[in-house]
């Protein structure tokens, strides 16, 4: 769901880029200070699964393709400090290596896959824990919603940004609606994912999991 | 510092990943939403890297998808032991 370069209007591409700066700046400046060996070796291997599993894409009707997403799971595995940092730094290496997402639009892109994507998943995880949730209902429904609500940012972000040029092809009216349709599609796949992994983590190290899974 | 568990999830996961990203696509005609605009707006890149879109020059698709994987995630793993050497000299 990466925007890619050309779609994206000036004020946008300034607006995103200058949000995506803030939060990696406070991240950056809060996680340091709770890091450790472990913890970099935690996050290398998720970052690293997480850009090869996002390369296996399965395709929805209507003739769209979409990915595993992600943020789902390194908000639940890493915080949503270190999973913003995951998952920013997939997105450097699609972005600057492969394109895969403009350099337009990586503020964009960090946005709705690094911020509401992994804080969506935290939150919604966080919560259900304290109602004593079962473990796999709290890992399935913070994966779906976070993948739900990455594609409907990056919906709005571009449906605002095609009013912002008067496009007719993408706007505010038709882009939020498709991202937001495709994706609660695909949800129930990236939930089912998020949980599985989640669970075997669990099973075998619970440790490994933010917080020892406490959260 | 990453675990062999780990390193075997990634191999099976890059050896399937080209039915996924580029056989099955091909085959069923689908595309992303997104990048199904950006082809009608004829939208480019703004750099040039000669790994755009998962694909290395000389091989085709299949194995340029693999190979790609395999350069991408070693990159990810790069930066986190520079960061990690940084930190132990610090130290």
């Amino acid at each position: 769901m990466h925007i890619p370069d050309g779609l994206l209007d000036p004020y946008t591409i300034i607006a995103t880029y200058g949000i995506a700066i803030l939060i990696l700046s406070y991240t950056i400046m809060r996680y340091r200070s709770m890091v450790s060996e472990f913890e970099i070796a935690k996050i290398a291997g998720l970052a690293s699964s997480i850009f090869v599993a996002q390369l296996i894409k399965w395709p929805v009707p209507g003739g769209s393709t979409l990915h595993f997403v992600g943020g789902g799971l390194a908000g639940i595995v890493s915080g949503p400090l270190g999973g913003f940092i995951v998952m920013a730094t997939v997105l450097a290496v699609q972005t600057f290596i492969f394109h895969d997402g403009g350099i337009t639009a990586f503020g964009a892109n960090i946005i709705s896959a690094g911020v509401i994507g992994v804080w969506c998943s935290y939150l919604v995880y966080t919560f259900l824990k304290k109602t004593r949730a079962p473990f796999y209902i709290a890992t399935f429904i913070a994966g779906y919603l976070s993948t739900v609500l990455t594609g409907l940012t990056a919906g709005f972000i571009l449906g605002l940004s095609g009013e912002i040029l008067g496009s007719n092809l993408y706007n505010l009216r038709i882009t939020p609606t498709v991202m937001f349709v495709t994706h609660a599609l695909l949800g129930p796949l990236e939930g089912l994912i998020t949980m599985g992994v989640a669970e075997y983590i669990r099973s075998r190290n619970p440790l490994i999991l933010f917080e020892g899974g406490r959260a | 510092m990453i675990s062999r568990k780990i390193i075997i999830m990634l191999l099976l996961l890059i050896l399937v990943s080209p039915i996924f990203g580029v056989v099955l696509p091909e085959i069923l005609e689908s595309e992303e939403y997104i990048e199904s605009l950006a082809d009608i707006v004829n939208a480019t890149g703004l750099i040039y890297s000669p790994f755009r879109e998962y694909m290395v020059p000389g091989l085709d698709a299949y194995l340029g998808y693999m190979v790609s994987a395999v350069f991408g995630s070693l990159i990810i793993i790069s930066i986190y032991y520079i960061i990690l050497y940084i930190m132990r000299r610090k130290s």
